[in-house]
């Protein structure tokens, strides 16, 4: 807390820092520096062959250019989407809140396959759209829709867009809106208000929603190779390749270090933005002094400037609109968000043996194969317990780190950071094999201990950088306030930081969660006969053939969350929607 | 340089059997388990039911089944010493890239059958392996965008004008395993005996005519069937039994059998397996003609040991792949080319990834 | 409350000082408050007010000296172990609790009963006139009504010491005007000992006992209102409560009750008394309230007018002396007919006043 004195702080610090440090060190750090030895090996010791295989194949240097476009790209219209959204959200009710934010971490119960060909199959010449685009006339043939570029956004952006909204809305809440109404008060239009005053306060939001997105995008490849043509192969896909088929590990862990070198560089050139938002007593966010940097990092300054120009006509924009555009907005984003649905849902009652939209009949069949099949329900109870208990244990290690980052002084902060951050840069298969390599001699794999501790480390950076925001913002004085009404350090904790935190780590929680849930590339190499996740089921029944088992698992899931928010609306709230509302 | 114009020859087709079995096969009774790979699905369904289930009754081993993964995790599991399973199944060739790397047991071919070991067709046991599905990558298309017929030669998925509509093929990056460069070959008009060693340049010259057709290469086996069925493309190649699967539940697909590539999976048992005895049992179990036919009923794989067609039904074996009809069709794909070593120590697999890679970011 | 009151505590502050790196925030420091004393502290902004206010709360060690509550040493102390009453800058009120929830926090923990509780946040609203309001959250408040809840929260425990961090600073002056009264009347019924941190002087005048002046992380004086206005310690002093001009000058004779001075550049002499010399050097201030210059028919330094300002009942004129200007405030009715741009003017003897310059 920050009324401790000095020095019980640093002995704080370190404690705080230690968990996190230490679980990362066992089951990340060891095993992939392990491995990017490797790739500075060959039969003959050390070499930089491979490296300089790698920079000099344009290829490879293609892929890499191509993966941070479209990194940015998704990034980029995350922010344009849900920026609008997350304003939205903060400004209802906090039922209405709480029923929207469902409705956007509804995406998430579709494992990736399934959503994917849903919107193959909204995006399709015979999709919905198509036939909406014929029958205004605006075209007379099926515009493709589907496997370009086209399709890789639509299916990127709908998947990451949560990712974006729940950082930027737990900034939001923290707003008093008195600030813009003062602002508006004196003299300024609500375009400027907006401008100086509002989207300056949701700065950590939008840089920690923008980093949870473009990291994520970068490992990213099932859905750009389900939904995007012949030219849309990413690094990742690339990387798994040679993990799972050509056995060159060498090669992957070369082209991972690469990506994570530039990836790393991009964070340390961009460390003043990212020191400003780990920096509580940071003052105005980074992009609005446009006088300080300008001379050292010319580039970084244009950059910046274009950047704001274009963030400040967005702005002017959102601050303009009506409500009622305003909500046509949120509700077409929300549309989108749930479109998968629409399809998912209507599948999972087909009573053909292969996936088709519309389905020729419709039957219970595949539900009666789910439940009669012990492994399906088996690898679902595995899945939820594992995953929830790894959410809790991210948030255990994730969250004291993200207080000490977002509000202690301490040498070697921003590497602290970056290394929290960087399992999301490094491809997860080349996290998997490299865990594997070190886990497998001591006949841990097929443990749910090992899936723990994997599953950990998906969940660990979505905590840090989500409560990271979350803490932005966070009026100390209120903490200071509690203390010297007669709260110990502990008592404050638990009485004002974390429930005014809630939003942030009900966020985290669920980021951690999905994470956890949605993982095939673990399983591919930790499961063991007791201990199937349930994307690995899903994954083994696609492999050979894909039918409408799978669109039945997405289907109860959404089931069993709209049943509990019902059983939640009647017996009462929930805790963390009564603060998440505003 | 020997070792491998050894295994090559090896793995190659048509070499008579060398293995030391005897006239009278030693008896499967045993104990313990044996654990195994059942690639999931309808698959391990029909391998439960032909082969676990029978082999537990006879021999007293126990099966045990752990999940699916991927060949470089499994490859993996070999180098830390314990492996994922005692028996895994081989695709693309790969049972020869293990072998080379001494990963892989040999098999006792003692427990099996002179009868059964004779009668592999077209792909035959080696040391380390032993072939135990035959399927084949065939042309699918959608019937009704062709009312005059459909396409009938690789060349005829090549002709766009006179079979207009969107393309799907394999990935090249997975070498061989998709067979995407001997279809551009064939398609060109290289004769099936002229198809080895590959003429990568060739083949990506023959790719670059169709590219622009070419909606998608897919990223698994079940996809090109859908994007038939769902009207995405008009033609695409795809395995034989998910298109089979997909017609007989009414999905609107058909298939030409000409110049399918005829591909092979095949056991093998992995270095460092704690059960190396039974999984030489279990294998040689699941090479008898009975079983394999149990096997073929209940999914479209064709048995590689040709006795099985004895206890097909006649229009069971007229679906699969590798009856004399169809078989005559169709071409056998040299896998162990795609497990072979280059010169510069990189396999052709790997060597046609990185060019595949180049080639669809030019 | 009212009834039951514990007096006031003392406090005393010993060579205190903080340092922020290489900044010295705060300069040693010596501070005694009495038991039941109001005293206000004041200065610009930066100059360490709210810094003294958090290392009595216990938010901030200091890097020397030692603070005593009733004659005992607290530093080291936590803050929730120091039974003080804090009111924030901007209230720091709990959003996610109702105003009743407040207001209950700091007896909460303390294990109070819960009926007390109900009784004691009763009372405390009654106490500052919000009584019905308890089930608000504070987002439903006006400023006003939040600024009392917050007072409300700080006293409900009964705090022997009461520290304000510019509690009506975010307020409109008329509400300022109301609550410096509430909180005045408040502070005889309790009696205990308040702190009040401010930049607004006449706040601090008004409200305090006693008033310590604060400059760039010191104490440039302490002493009741009139004392800071008659017979300010320095120039610095001077200026900061109440407006006063400070005219260059050099010191051209002495003697034993007089000081004879020359504004700077021109012959004009003026006449110091020498009780009112704090400068014993050559060049000094002439230090003179705007309204204290007498404006004169005829003789006097006639000036040019630069500006007419209106304030109401007094009008302000700048006026031109050399290279600086001085500033005249006088009666409305009394200059306000001036007509011409020229004014004759004095400096009595007995409201000049000669500093160290700064
Ligand atoms: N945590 C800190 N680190 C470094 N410098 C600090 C810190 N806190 C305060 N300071 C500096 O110490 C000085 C005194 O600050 P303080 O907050 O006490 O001023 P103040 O008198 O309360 O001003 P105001 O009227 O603006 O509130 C300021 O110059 C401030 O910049
Ligand atoms: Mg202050």
């Amino acid at each position: 807390m920050p009324f401790l004195p000095r020095r019980s702080r640093h002995v704080g610090t370190a404690g705080m820092m230690a968990p996190v440090l230490v679980t990362l060190a066992l089951i990340y750090m060891i095993p992939v520096v392990g491995l990017f030895i490797k790739s500075f090996q060959d039969r003959n010791g050390f070499t930089l062959d491979s490296y300089l295989n790698q920079l000099t194949s344009p290829a490879f240097l293609k892929l890499l250019v191509e993966t941070l476009e479209l990194s940015v790209g998704v990034t980029i219209l995350c922010l344009l989407f849900g920026y609008p959204v997350a304003y939205t959200i903060s400004r209802v009710n906090k039922r209405s809140a709480a029923l929207l934010l469902l409705l956007i971490s509804l995406p998430y119960l579709t494992s990736v396959l399934i959503r994917t060909y849903a919107w193959i199959v909204v995006l399709g010449p015979n999709g919905v759209v198509n036939q909406f685009l014929m029958s205004v006339g605006l075209t007379s043939k099926p515009v493709q829709l589907v496997f370009n570029q086209i399709g890789v956004y639509t299916g990127m952006v709908q998947i990451h867009l949560p990712l974006m909204i729940f950082p930027v809305y737990a900034a939001m809440t923290k707003i008093d809106r008195s600030l813009t109404a003062a602002a508006v008060s004196l003299g300024s239009s609500p375009a400027s208000a907006f401008w100086h005053v509002f989207a300056p306060l949701t700065y950590p939001g939008i840089v920690g929603g923008s980093t949870l997105v473009f990291l994520s995008c970068l490992g990213f490849y099932t859905t750009p190779a389900l939904l995007g043509g012949t030219a849309d192969y990413m690094l990742a896909q690339g990387i798994t390749l040679r993990v799972l088929r050509l056995a060159d590990l060498a090669g992957a862990a070369t082209q991972a270090t690469i990506l994570l070198t530039i990836v790393l560089a991009v964070f340390v050139l961009l460390r003043k933005r990212f020191a400003a938002s780990l920096d509580d007593e940071a003052s105005a966010p980074a992009p609005l002094k446009r006088g300080d940097g300008a001379s050292s990092e010319p580039l970084l300054y244009g950059l910046q400037r274009r950047f704001s120009t274009i963030l400040y006509r967005f702005g002017v924009i959102v601050s303009q609109v009506r409500n009622y555009v305003l909500w046509a907005v949120t509700a077409a984003v929300m549309f989108y968000l749930i479109v998968p649905f629409l399809v998912v849902v209507p599948l999972s009652f087909s009573s053909a043996a292969y996936l088709t939209f519309p389905p020729p009949g419709y039957s219970l069949r595949w539900y009666e194969s789910f439940f009669s099949n012990t492994k399906w329900l088996e690898a679902t109870w595995f899945s939820l317990r594992v995953s929830v208990m790894a959410a809790i244990a991210s948030l255990a290690v994730g969250l004291p780190a993200a207080f000490a980052l977002a509000r202690r002084q301490f040498a070697l902060k921003l590497p602290a950071y970056l290394l929290i951050i960087s399992p999301m840069v490094v491809p997860q298969i080349v996290i998997a094999i490299a865990l594997y390599l070190i886990v497998a001699p001591h006949r841990m794999v097929g443990t749910e201990h090992v899936f723990l501790l994997a599953y950990m480390l998906l969940g660990i950076p979505y905590v840090v950088v989500v409560a990271v925001a979350g803490l932005q913002r966070f009026d100390t004085s209120l903490e200071s306030a509690a203390a010297s009404l007669g709260a110990r350090p502990a008592v404050v904790l638990f009485t004002i930081t974390l429930p005014l935190l809630m939003p942030s780590i009900v966020s985290a929680f669920l980021f951690a969660f999905i994470a956890a849930f949605d993982d095939v590339v673990f399983g591919l190499f930790l499961s063991g006969r007791d201990a199937i996740p349930l994307p690995m089921r899903m994954w083994e029944n696609i492999r050979q053939e894909i039918d409408p088992q799978i669109s039945v698992v997405a289907s109860i899931l959404l089931f069993l969350v709209i049943v509990g928010y019902l059983a939640h609306n009647t017996l009462g709230r929930l805790r963390w929607s009564r603060v998440n509302g505003r | 340089m020997h070792r491998r114009t050894l295994l090559k020859a090896a793995g190659a087709l048509g070499v008579a059997s060398i293995f030391p079995a005897p006239l009278i096969a030693k008896s499967l009774k045993g104990s313990g388990e044996v654990v195994i790979y059942d690639g999931a699905g309808a698959w391990g369904e029909a391998m439960r039911s032909a082969y676990f289930e029978p082999f537990e009754a006879e021999t007293g081993i126990k099966v045990i089944v752990e999940p699916t993964t991927d060949t470089g995790a499994v490859r993996a599991s070999v180098m830390t010493g314990a492996p994922r399973y005692d028996i895994y199944i081989f695709s693309g060739g790969y049972a020869n890239s293990f072998a080379r790397d001494g990963l892989l047991e040999k098999i006792d071919f003692s427990f099996f059958e002179r009868s059964d070991l004779d009668a592999f067709r077209p792909a035959k046991p080696t040391d380390y392996s032993c072939p135990t599905i035959i399927y084949s990558l065939l042309m699918a298309y959608n019937p009704a965008a062709f009312p005059n017929g459909g396409p009938q030669t690789w060349a005829d998925m090549w002709d766009v004008s006179k079979f207009p509509g969107g393309r799907a093929l394999g990935p090249g990056s997975w070498g061989g395993e998709a067979g995407t460069f001997e279809i551009a070959l064939l398609a060109d008009g290289v004769t099936p005996d002229g198809l080895y060693p590959i003429d990568f340049d060739r083949a990506f010259r023959s790719l670059d005519k169709i590219k622009a057709s070419i909606v998608k290469f897919w990223e698994s086996g079940a996809e090109g069937p859908q994007l038939v069925v769902d009207k995405q493309v008009a033609i695409a190649a795809a395995w034989n039994g998910r298109v089979s699967a997909v017609k007989d539940q009414g999905g609107e697909i058909a298939m030409s059998w000409h110049q399918a590539l005829l591909q092979y999976d095949e056991f093998g048992i992995l270095k460092g397996a704690s059960n190396v005895e039974n999984a030489s049992k279990f294998i040689a179990f699941a090479s008898r003609a009975k079983n394999q036919a149990d096997f073929s009923n209940k999914i479209l794989y064709a048995p590689p040991n040709s006795n099985a067609y004895q206890y097909l039904s006649k229009e069971r074996a007229g679906m699969l792949p590798t009856v004399p009809d169809l078989l005559a069709l169709q071409i056998v794909q040299n896998q162990a080319y795609w497990a072979a070593l280059r010169d510069d120590g990189k396999d052709n697999t790997q060597y046609a990834a990185e060019l595949w890679e180049n080639w669809i970011t030019r | 409350m009212a009834t039951s009151l514990a007096n006031g505590a003392s406090v005393s502050l010993k060579g205190v000082t903080k340092r922020y790196g290489n900044f010295q925030a705060v300069h040693p420091v010596e501070l005694t408050v009495n038991e039941g004393e109001f005293i206000s502290l004041l200065g610009s902004s930066g100059s360490g007010k709210s810094t003294i206010l958090m290392m009595i709360a216990g938010f901030e060690a200091p890097t020397t000296g030692s603070i005593y509550l009733d004659n005992q040493e607290i530093v080291g102390l936590p803050p929730y172990r120091r039974n003080i009453g804090v009111v924030f800058q901007r209230y720091a009120l709990f959003p996610h609790l109702s105003v009743a929830g407040n207001i209950a926090y700091p007896l909460r923990r303390r294990s109070m009963p819960w009926r007390q509780v109900e009784m004691e946040v009763e009372r405390a609203l009654r106490l500052v006139n919000l009584e019905g309001l308890g089930d608000r959250l504070p987002s439903q408040l006006s400023g006003g009504q939040q600024q009392r809840v917050a007072l409300a929260r700080a006293l409900v425990f009964r705090p022997r010491l009461l520290l304000l961090d510019e509690p009506l600073g975010a307020l409109d002056r008329k509400l300022r005007q109301q609550l410096q009264i509430e909180l005045k009347i408040l502070h005889k019924e309790i009696g205990t000992t308040i702190i009040l941190v401010t930049h607004d002087q006449e706040e601090a005048l008004s409200m305090a006992d006693r008033v310590a002046v604060m400059s760039k992380g010191q104490i440039e004086q302490i002493g009741k209102p009139s004392e800071l206005f008659n017979a300010p310690a320095n120039a610095f002093v001077a200026d900061f409560v109440g407006e006063t001009n400070l005219i260059p000058v050099d010191v051209v004779e002495r003697s034993d009750d007089l000081v004879k001075v020359a504004l700077e550049k021109t012959d004009k002499v003026v006449l110091v008394a020498a009780s009112q010399c704090l400068t014993s050097r050559g060049s000094a201030l002439l230090g003179i309230r705007p309204e204290h210059v007498k404006i004169v028919a005829n003789e006097g330094m006639p000036l040019k007018i630069v500006e007419r300002v209106f304030n109401g009942l007094t009008t302000s004129l700048l006026l031109a002396l050399g290279n600086s200007k001085i500033l005249v405030r006088a009666p409305t009715d009394m200059i306000g007919g001036i007509g011409g741009d020229i004014l004759r003017v004095e400096f009595p003897i007995s409201a000049c006043r000669l500093y160290d310059k700064l």
